[in-house]
């Protein structure tokens, strides 16, 4: 059965959104050429040209960051708390089933945006440093960047987006325990639980963490299990609420 | 012989208001249950905590010998008074998703169904008007081979030809092993279908029973006890 969640949790994205991230890296690509060719040349092309690809770039960034947002935001709220929520929570599926199967697909959908957007910038000077220079310098990549060890930056990045998209689902769950204005409150749980987490956080930190530590093991170690305990407490807290608190409009 | 449904003792409020007030009933299998009651008397809260949509404050719901679960999910089948179709899909997309969740879904009987009602299953849900997004939905639950239908209000916004068919279908559909519970106030349409009869009001049964027993000891049809009950 939770093969079959996560089959329809990759079926609702739509065909627009993968044809919104081509259209950023076919952009990004020409921006390359347009950057190179501005490099070798800058007599040879009109001003305006490179400033409306740019600005085209920067919308396009934008917009399949927010189109992310968005499908992991109205996954979750439509299918559960909207009137899919009747078709959603009388699947024979555990409510666990459920989450985990929305929160698979949408950290599915932040690393690829997160690669998307990286690849692009990474097209913008492609062609200016050469693909066979690119190709040299990547295995070095790992001295050059200030951080001793990629594997846990690539945990804490896991990591740190699970509790970012928990912390979604657990501000819209909060939302709907309110008899009116349940997008709003959503937005005031989710804020008010980021600035309780840096109240709560910060003191600790600079406890246990001098600041010329940053990006050190002990770092990633702390910030890691932050992410463990954050992302229990936010799981948890939706699960319950949607278990007992929901009543379907 | 064991009950289908049996609630105990079930209670539910919200904040201060009473909704479900202390129901205990006990209903067999093999009936078509007439679920009656005006707006507001319990009857959609009743069938989402059988449905495990609502938590009660108080009580029991057992179904089939289980409490509400994935394992009673499997065996009901259910229409809420509100559409639940997800618009981008086609209707072939939502025979789909029935069919890879629900083992009891017969994909042929719900094709043929759809063919009566003239309804193309190529067709997009966004597409389709009211009454016949309702008639998706009917023969989507009814295509379900289920224990437990539960249908709230499941003749509401169609025409009446379509009403005949949809009863039809529901009589079709009942067997010794199943049990259909309507709830409605349009209680004169369906009527001649009921076996047994439950009144809701204020969130408490007013009167439960057999509907030939209770016809025959008011002297007079359920659609007019219902009115004496509910205006008197």
């Amino acid at each position: 059965m939770f093969s079959k969640l996560l089959k329809y949790e990759l079926k609702f994205v739509g065909k627009w959104y993968f044809a919104l991230n081509t259209g950023l890296l076919l952009i990004a690509a020409l921006l390359g050429f347009v950057i190179k060719s501005l490099d070798t040349n800058p007599q040879s092309m009109n001003e305006i040209i490179p400033f409306f690809l740019f600005l085209i770039l920067g919308a396009l960034i934008a917009s399949s960051w927010l189109a992310t947002i968005t499908i992991i935001v109205k996954r979750f709220y439509s299918h559960i708390f909207g009137r899919e929520g009747y078709l959603t929570l009388t699947l024979p599926v555990s409510i666990h089933q459920i989450i985990i199967s929305k929160l698979l697909v949408s950290v599915l959908w932040s690393i690829f945006n997160t690669l998307v957007i990286l690849i692009s910038i990474g097209l913008l000077f492609l062609p200016s440093v050469g693909i066979k220079e690119t190709l040299i310098f990547l295995p070095s990549i790992n001295d050059v960047l200030p951080f001793n060890n990629l594997l846990l930056l690539i945990f804490y990045t896991f990591m740190s987006n699970i509790s970012g998209n928990l912390l979604i689902y657990f501000a819209l769950s909060i939302g709907q325990l309110f008899s009116d204005h349940r997008i709003l409150m959503s937005f005031v749980a989710y804020f008010s639980i980021i600035i309780a987490l840096i109240l709560f956080t910060t003191p600790l930190l600079e406890k246990f963490m001098p600041y010329d530590d940053l990006f050190s093991t002990p770092f990633f170690i702390y910030y890691i299990l932050a992410f463990v305990i954050e992302s229990s407490i936010f799981y948890f807290g939706t699960a319950y609420i949607i278990k007992n608190k929901l009543n379907l409009q | 012989m064991t009950p289908l449904l049996q609630l105990h003792h079930l209670s539910k409020s919200y904040k201060k208001q009473v909704a479900i007030d202390d129901i205990s009933l006990a209903l067999p299998a093999g009936k078509i249950i007439g679920l009656l009651g005006s707006n507001g008397s319990g009857k959609t809260t009743l069938i989402k905590l059988i449905n495990g949509l609502l938590q009660p404050d108080k009580g029991d719901v057992v179904i089939n010998g289980y409490r509400p679960s994935i394992e009673t999910k499997k065996i009901i089948s259910y229409l809420p008074d509100t559409t639940y179709l997800r618009e981008g899909m086609k209707i072939k997309d939502m025979l789909d998703l029935f069919d890879d969740f629900y083992e009891d879904f017969s994909r042929e009987k719900a094709e043929n169904l759809l063919k009566d009602l003239h309804l193309d299953d190529n067709e997009m849900l966004k597409n389709l008007s009211k009454g016949n997004k309702e008639k998706v939905q009917l023969v989507l639950v009814m295509a379900r081979k289920a224990k437990l239908y539960i249908l709230d209000e499941p003749i509401g916004g169609v025409d009446p030809a379509a009403r005949d068919y949809i009863l039809k279908t529901i009589i079709n559909n009942y067997s010794e092993d199943a049990s259909v519970i309507i709830s409605t106030h349009l209680i004169s349409d369906i009527e001649p279908i009921l076996d047994e009869v439950i009144f809701l009001k204020e969130g408490k049964i007013i009167l439960q029973g057999n509907a030939d027993d209770i016809r025959e000891e008011y002297g007079k049809s359920i659609d007019s006890v219902f009115r004496e009950k509910y205006n008197g």
